[in-house]
């Protein structure tokens, strides 16, 4: 379990396109980018293990950007590779209606499928956003987890 | 507070143990309700229902289950989601008891 804990690490980060460019280089005092999601690797919970005796798959992500956005709205798929193309399996969106303070997360702890067996399966997450930041509405593209290794998790 | 390597706090750690317990607990005690809320779904193509402070509505669009989740305050977080829709009679009945208890267990984030 260890080595699925640590296969959580943070994977993907994404840079806002154009107009936050733009930010961003008016701004050259922020060495960081301006606005950024995160994504982690699939991976199964070791408590609700323990607590249930079931196992499933998860992937988490976050957006959080240094400006004030709002509206902001993250989404969350769970991917399973295969051959010939990977399949869609579950999506999860968190609406945040209000205003986010700069370097506020707007998390997606949500996305999760229990195990239907233990075929081994790799499982990648995908995350995608979109805020109203600056006045304008602001898309950031899909950031997908840094790896996508095999666990004994099949549906 | 403490932020795991997988990005969610101690506390939040604990609101996912007890929130995907929770999916495992209804999908087991709710499975009768949730077959009787599925044939509706399946036949009618929508179904709502209030979940605590959530009005959640289900709906058949094309080849996917999707649900929408929405507080009774506009400023609050709303959630929603999607599922495809396998082949069988069968696995549409079980995606969708995962997808109800999913939805009624709460959110996490």
């Amino acid at each position: 379990m260890q080595t699925l804990k640590i296969s959580t690490i943070v994977s993907g980060i994404f840079l806002f396109t154009t107009t936050f460019l733009g930010i961003q280089i008016a701004n050259p005092a922020s060495p960081k980018l301006p606005c950024r999601i995160e994504v982690s690797n699939a991976h199964i919970s070791k408590d609700v293990w323990i607590k249930t005796g079931k196992r499933a798959v998860k992937v988490d992500a976050f957006s959080t950007c240094h400006l004030p956005q709002s509206k902001v709205t993250l989404t969350v798929e769970l991917w399973k590779a295969g051959l010939p193309l990977d399949h869609f399996v579950f999506k999860t969106i968190t609406r945040s209606p209000g205003v986010t303070s700069p370097r506020v997360r707007v998390e997606n702890f949500d996305t999760y499928v229990f195990c239907k067996n233990n075929k081994p399966t790799s499982w990648y997450g995908v995350a995608y956003s979109k805020a109203f930041i600056g006045g304008k509405w602001q898309f950031a593209r899909h950031v997908l987890s840094e790896k996508s290794v095999p666990i004994k998790c099949g549906t | 507070m403490a932020v795991n390597r997988n990005f969610l706090t101690t506390d939040q750690e604990v609101r996912e143990s007890d929130v995907i317990a929770e999916c495992n607990r209804l999908m087991r005690d709710e499975r009768s309700r949730y077959e009787s809320q599925a044939a509706i779904l399946l036949e009618k193509g929508s179904f709502s229902r209030q979940n605590g402070n959530y009005l959640i509505r289900y709906k058949v669009m094309d080849n996917r289950f999707a649900w929408q989740a929405n507080p009774p305050s506009a400023m609050e977080n709303s959630y929603s989601g999607e599922a495809p829709i396998p082949d069988s009679d069968d696995e549409k009945i079980e995606q969708l008891i995962e997808l109800f208890a999913h939805t009624e267990a709460g959110f996490i984030s």
